[in-house]
């Protein structure tokens, strides 16, 4: 086939397809495969894996001893709970931040920098700042407080199991936050200025403009950034790990810690195979929800 | 047109040349002991004489963190690409010789007459009947002091748990919240907990164990030591929620007055600030039982091929000879465990040396080992068991002698599978 016939009406299809050809092959590889992989172990009592290696016998063990287990359902929970604080705090502190930069103001091109800005810090690095700023003894966090007399003692933040779910929570929406602020900004700014000017004319004051005119258009986009926190929130591994370890006493286990542990410290690789794909299950389950709601609308 | 064609040929030989001259084997030698100011001066002088010595032969030193070197490891051994020259920590290793990853080196010993006789920790290397491994390290913990704040708090080095949760209340106490009498790793890192808390069951007569490898963990004395863990905590002796490293930097900072550690922390000191390096000391711990054990091994993957296998044994015959295990005594400035290592000449140069050979040989003399005998393959597991029921016993201000019995139960549960 030369050249001019490719680009006849007829041949498009096919070109679209050769030009795909390789990226769709490499994203295939790169997901499909630990995919397929990853539930092939799933079916097997393995403890470490190795490329090559025997197949040991199908099993569903794994997953009957993952879903009558307490510290799956521990992790679960926790889990559970970080998504709904930090997927409200990232949209209260996000959805604010980008009404307040969508003002117009002296410095609002730094003030737009600066609410982003700790989406550029890389999660490890940020965590163990957190980590330091919450230490028990010798952290600002608790200076600060019993400078201004808020507390008596010193709080030991990270040795404690709500303290500590309580640090991995603030340190998950200070780094989420941005992310939802940039979509709402974005989201704010492609609202029609004649749509308020229409709420104006109706009468409508600040808070109705803000109810009747810009919630409904952000939908759309608050939908989508609130499957990406909760996506993230769930994968989060870097964060929680660096603070806590997923302790103490397991208060900050969540599943990402939690399949970690199992594979990489007590070398369960299948049973960890198990937990990832039953949180994958659960990511896929709450994304199509979320998803087939925003088209039904 | 032949002068060019000459010097077409010359390039090409030249090329060729290089190539083969480049085309070097390449031994890969991961470890987190790399950078330290210790064991790293050490391999570091002990690669250099290897490379020396087989020319055309180098050792790739790679470094890998402690934190990930497990998970590194184990994803290697997996895709099939593990280190040529295998350095594993003690409690790791039994994993990886459990699923066969290991050459047995049983013949290697044999057929060259390597004596392990006396050779400190290498029991633990037998797994099966196979030895997959070579002892590299066995130690015995020791007391890093400040002596300076020993002396404001006004009181003497202890030689018991007595004297020692004197000192530690009296200096927290003179603190006034920013020094500390003790310094204990109470936080996530279930190894390193596992091993602090040891420390004091030990003194306290308790071990997880017994010979047979089953756990003794309801016993009065580990219920006695798990009360002693709980005191040092409630009573806020200790910085809390600290990893091991972070204690590490406050003692040489001045704001923790004992530490309780391996030898390998002696290097560290060389970091405090000028003022400060001479009030810290090393003593024998304050406890009746020193912890000791062996603290990281080397051996080779089974997988290898011949050739490499023979050039790995080469350089594990080397840095267990005679001459480079005194030489690790005098370079890392920690004891070696070949018999004999430790020289007259090392002694009069570091005679701090001769407080790391008596913390060994009672922890040695008594069987003592940070890995307890029965949960070599799940010792990551046991540890979180026992870190978690421990630091619940701290938080929850609970009964110790409960907390023994639940930590028993569940360790006779993981034992069972």
């Amino acid at each position: 086939m030369t050249a001019a016939r490719l680009w006849r009406p007829g041949a498009r299809g096919w070109l679209g397809i050769l030009l795909m050809g390789p990226s769709a092959i490499t994203v295939a590889f790169l997901i499909v495969f630990p995919l397929a992989r990853a539930l092939d172990l799933s079916f097997q009592k393995i403890r470490i894996s190795r490329v090559g290696g025997a197949r040991l016998p199908f099993t569903l063990d794994n997953y009957t001893r993952a879903l009558g287990n307490d510290e799956f359902w521990n992790a679960a929970e926790i889990s559970l709970a970080f998504v709904l604080l930090v997927t409200i705090g990232c949209f209260l502190i996000g959805i604010a931040a980008a009404l307040m930069v969508n003002q117009r103001f002296p410095g609002r091109r730094i003030a737009r920098l600066l609410v982003a800005l700790p989406w550029a810090v890389p999660e490890v690095v940020a965590a163990t700042i957190w980590a330091w700023m919450f230490d028990g003894s010798f952290g600002v966090i608790n200076w600060l407080l019993l400078k201004l007399d808020l507390i008596s003692g010193p709080i030991a933040w990270l040795s404690q199991p709500h303290e500590a779910f309580a640090v991995c929570t603030v340190a998950l929406i200070w780094s989420g936050y941005p992310f939802v602020a940039v979509m709402v900004l974005a989201g704010l700014q492609a609202i029609p200025e004649e749509l308020y000017e229409a709420a104006r004319m109706d009468g409508a004051h600040a808070w109705q403009r803000f109810r009747d005119v810009t919630l409904p258009a952000l939908r759309p986009v608050c939908a989508i950034a609130m499957v990406l926190v909760v996506l993230r929130v769930i994968r989060d591994f870097a964060t929680v790990y660096v603070i806590t370890g997923g302790g103490p006493v397991g208060a900050t286990r969540s599943l990402a810690v939690y399949t970690y542990e199992q594979a990489f410290s007590f070398y369960n690789i299948g049973y960890a195979a198990a937990v990832g794909l039953i949180t994958l299950l659960l990511c896929a389950a709450f994304s199509t929800m979320v998803v087939r709601r925003q088209v039904a609308r | 047109m032949r002068m060019l064609h000459r010097l077409f040929a010359a390039a090409f030989m030249l090329a060729l040349f290089s190539v083969t001259a480049s085309a070097q084997t390449k031994l890969r030698f991961y470890s987190w002991q790399t950078d330290d100011q210790s064991n790293s001066i050490w391999w570091r002088a002990a690669n250099k004489a290897f490379e020396d010595a087989n020319p055309g032969v180098s050792i790739d030193f790679v470094k890998v963190p402690r934190d990930s070197f497990a998970d590194t490891m184990m994803v290697m051994f997996s895709g099939n690409t593990a280190p040529d020259i295998v350095h594993l920590a003690s409690f790791e290793f039994p994993a990886f010789a459990q699923e066969d990853f290991l050459e047995d080196l049983t013949p290697y010993i044999q057929r060259d007459g390597l004596d392990l006789k006396g050779w400190a920790g290498q029991e633990k290397c037998s797994v099966h009947g196979k030895i997959v491994c070579i002892n590299m390290n066995y130690f015995g913990y020791l007391m890093f002091y400040n002596a300076a704040l020993l002396k404001q708090a006004g009181v003497a080095v202890p030689h018991d748990w007595a004297g020692y949760l004197d000192a530690v209340r009296k200096v927290t106490a003179a603190g006034g919240g920013q020094v500390f009498g003790a310094g204990l790793h109470t936080t996530a890192g279930a190894g390193q907990y596992l091993t602090e808390l040891l420390a004091v069951v030990l003194d306290a007569g308790g071990r997880w164990s017994n010979a047979a490898g089953k756990p003794t963990i309801d016993s009065p004395e580990v219920i006695e030591g798990l009360r002693r863990w709980k005191l040092l905590q409630t009573e806020k002796l200790t910085p809390m929620g600290l990893k091991a490293e972070d204690i590490r930097q406050l003692f040489i900072e001045g704001r923790v007055a004992i530490r309780l550690d391996g030898p390998w922390m002696w290097g560290l000191l060389a970091k405090a600030k000028p003022e400060l390096r001479p009030s810290l000391m090393v003593a024998e711990t304050p406890t009746a039982t020193p912890l000791g054990g062996t603290s990281n091994v080397i051996g080779m993957p089974a997988s290898l091929p011949a050739e490499r296998k023979k050039l790995v044994w080469d350089y594990i015959k080397l840095v267990t000879s005679q001459h480079w295990q005194e030489q690790y005594v005098a370079l890392s400035g920690q004891l070696a465990p070949r018999p004999h290592s430790l020289t007259a000449e090392a002694l009069a140069a570091k005679p701090f040396l001769s407080v790391f050979q008596a913390a060994q040989d009672k922890a040695a003399a008594q069987g003592i080992d940070r890995l307890p005998t029965g949960f070599e393959t799940s010792y990551n597991e046991f540890a979180k068991i026992v870190t978690e029921e421990a630091q619940r016993m701290v938080i929850d201000n609970a009964d110790p002698a409960a907390v023994a019995k639940r930590i028993q139960a569940r360790a006779v549960a993981l034992q069972k599978g």
